[in-house]
């Protein structure tokens, strides 16, 4: 473990449910991720992909083993302490879009300085600055159901990169898109990691995306059974 | 997140189903509005009670009178060797709900006895007079009319509708007449009454008739109580009636009053009524019977209270059964919600800012509620009592039925919007304990 590291995964178990019924999603995974990667996590369905970006990204607890982030042990951490981490040090783009169906793109895109606290003045500034970037500024007074799906898409990127994250992690981003807007996303996703250092955790099954990352990590049956560097 | 955002929030939560949010509401607003008005007549009807007690008596006056043998209930049995009174009737006893016949005269003894009661400050004494009839002083005789006489008592006032209080220690005949008898006697208004003069017919024992004169000092209101609209004279005119009663009689005969008001010795640090009681009880073991004004009130209100709490009961049911609603409308909403609230959730928005939330969406159920339930009864207030006052409750001014305090209307929105917090905790807690990788997950 060195310094640079920003995440870093020990030992990790993760089993649902209890008894009979029981079912363990992760066997033990180490990884470590450096400040400034773009990695992939790559596996069939079911593997444990999702599970693991999960509790990387402190939306879910390990059943055994330590996340160390920016070295601090995490599982000692308070409730609301977590939250706070997940709320101004990450970005998520989730596997489904998950807009708030009424609220407007804006407060959409808005929502993560809306939970911080934010005045309203600086977050809309902020959400249309983030729009701008994704060349979605003027539907930003639309509802965000009106919007195709790769708007929707390139508003949930918008959404993600709002608080500045030092970390963006990101399921399947490209899964629900034709091929156009996926590759539009996916350059979006690695103009943020080059320009502004923003760590990438992409979960994905496309090989193409997988390959653009710096590093990809294939897992199968709830174990890491692969770990490659892109040749530089 | 801030306040005003989680405010937002809930509210903009809360009408994003509309209708199902106004049907939710409507259980409410109506155990609002039952609640609030039947407080608010609550509120008008002891009030006006209140209102007749400072009227009619002062709390530690005990209105005297000898039951005419043995008292039953509040019927006194025939007593064949009981002493008759002759020609003397106690038409004082108006004021205390016993009908004449049922009480004797006081003797100089019987006075003497209740001056010497423990606990007696002052007693009043009143004769027992009537008049054959009034009449406006320069009216034809035709304008004869009867009236009955009721006493006046210290410390007691009377809703007026013109002129001023009797003096009762006033030298001047002095008396009060019941509003009623403006219409009789031909006059627009009770201020036309006041201050005019009146004639009087009083018998002798003989039979001669004689007039008296007495001048119109106020013109009553009706009170609460009285079924009979009475006179009060002065204590100058009753006396002069009395003498003309009592002409020739005997001094046995003669020193005769219908009752006594009795002013009980307070102490610093008793309770008025604990000295009232005592005295009442002394009095009723020397065979008197003492009435405080809340004795003659007190049934009054008991029925009231009665009739007011089934009301409430109603209110109470209706709340409940809304606030069921509520339950069942925000847990509908939640299990809805699921994959925002763990959105929510997973961007960083603690359980407890979740719950709150919630709490906020059930809180502004409340405050709708409240705000129709309490507003339109307060709305309507005005031109409810008025159209009461006009028609059925006429006979009884000063009577507002639906009285709102700023008080009263705080308090019932605050138990509407605690109620419509307490339903709404259920469900917060549950949407507080959503995880979010569940609600992520949920389809
Ligand atoms: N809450 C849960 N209870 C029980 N089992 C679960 C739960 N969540 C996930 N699993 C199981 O854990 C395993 C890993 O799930 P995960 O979502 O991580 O897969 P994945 O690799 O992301 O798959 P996909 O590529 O299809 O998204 C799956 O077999 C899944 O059925
Ligand atoms: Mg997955």
């Amino acid at each position: 473990m060195t310094s640079a590291d920003l995440i870093t995964v020990s030992n990790v178990t993760k089993t649902y449910g209890e008894g009979s019924s029981a079912f363990t999603a992760l066997r033990g995974v180490d990884l470590s991720i450096a400040r400034g990667e773009s990695l992939a996590i790559v596996g069939k369905s079911g593997s444990g992909k999702s599970t693991l970006m999960h509790v990387m990204a402190l939306l879910d607890t390990p059943s055994t083993g330590t996340i160390t982030l920016d070295g601090t042990d995490t599982t000692r951490l308070s409730a609301s302490r977590v939250a706070r981490t997940r709320n101004d040090t990450f970005g998520f783009v989730f596997q489904q879009f998950f807009l708030i169906a009424g609220a407007s793109v804006l407060d959409n895109v808005a929502l993560p300085l809306s939970i911080a606290g934010v005045s309203r003045k600086e977050r809309e500034r902020k959400a249309l600055a983030a729009l701008e970037r994704l060349d979605m500024a003027d539907k930003a007074r639309n509802r965000a159901t009106d919007l195709s799906g790769g708007q929707k898409q390139r508003v949930v990127i918008a959404r993600a990169l709002i608080n500045d994250p030092e970390v963006i992690f990101a399921d399947e981003p490209t899964g629900n898109l034709d091929t156009a807007t996926g590759q539009a996303v996916e350059d979006t996703l690695f103009t943020l990691n080059r320009e502004q250092g923003i760590t990438l955790v992409i979960v994905t099954h496309d090989p193409d995306l997988a390959a653009h990352c710096d590093r990809a990590v294939t897992i199968a049956d709830g174990r890491v059974v692969a770990d490659e560097r892109r040749a530089a | 997140m801030k306040t005003r955002d989680l405010v937002r929030t809930a509210v903009a939560g809360t009408f994003r189903n509309r209708l199902r949010t106004s049907l939710t509401a409507l259980a409410i607003v109506i155990g609002a509005f039952t609640l609030a008005l039947t407080l608010a007549v609550n509120n008008g009807l002891n009030s006006y009670i209140d209102d007749t007690v400072a009227t009619v008596g002062s709390e530690d006056t005990l209105t005297v009178t000898k039951p005419a043998g043995e008292v039953e209930g509040d019927i006194v049995r025939y007593d064949p060797d009981a002493p008759t009174v002759g020609g003397i009737g106690s038409s004082g006893s108006v004021l205390l709900g016993a009908s004449s016949g049922q009480t004797e005269l006081l003797t100089t003894d019987d006075l003497d006895t209740l001056r010497s009661l423990d606990g007696v400050e002052r007693v009043h004494t009143v004769r027992p007079v009537r008049v054959d009839y009034l009449q406006l002083e320069d009216a034809p005789e035709a304008d004869r009319w009867k009236l009955s006489l009721s006493p006046g008592i210290p410390g007691v006032r009377f809703p007026l509708a013109a002129g001023t209080q009797p003096d009762l220690d006033s030298d001047e005949p002095q008396i009060l007449l019941p509003r009623d008898y403006v219409k009789i006697l031909g006059l627009d208004s009770a201020d036309d009454l006041a201050g005019r003069t009146l004639l009087l017919g009083v018998t002798d024992p003989t039979g001669t008739q004689e007039t008296l004169t007495a001048t119109v000092v106020g013109v009553t209101d009706p009170v609460l109580t009285f079924s009979t609209p009475a006179a009060t004279p002065s204590v100058a005119l009753a006396e002069a009636i009395y003498d003309i009663q009592a002409r020739g009689l005997p001094d046995e005969q003669k020193n005769r009053w219908a009752l006594a008001a009795v002013t009980v010795t307070t102490e610093q640090g008793t309770p008025v009524a604990d000295s009232v009681a005592a005295v009442q009880e002394r009095l009723d073991e020397t065979g008197f019977q003492g009435r405080t004004i809340d004795d003659i009130l007190g049934q009054f209100r008991a029925f009231f209270d009665a009739i007011l709490l089934m009301l409430i009961g109603f209110a109470a049911i209706t709340l409940l059964a809304g606030s069921l609603g509520i339950i069942n409308t925000l847990l509908m909403s939640v299990q809805e919600r699921t994959r925002e609230i763990g959105l929510l959730k997973a961007l960083g928005l603690t359980s407890r800012r979740v719950f709150t939330l919630f709490s906020l969406e059930a809180v502004t159920i409340g405050v709708l509620s409240a705000t129709i339930g309490i507003t339109t009864p307060v709305a309507l207030a005005p031109w409810v009592n008025q159209v009461l006052a006009e028609g059925p409750l006429a006979d009884l001014p000063g009577l507002q039925l639906i009285s709102f305090t700023p008080t009263l209307i705080a308090a019932v929105a605050a138990v509407i919007i605690g109620i419509a917090f307490t339903a709404g905790t259920l469900p917060a807690i549950r949407a507080a304990s959503k995880d979010p990788i569940d609600a992520l997950r949920h389809e």
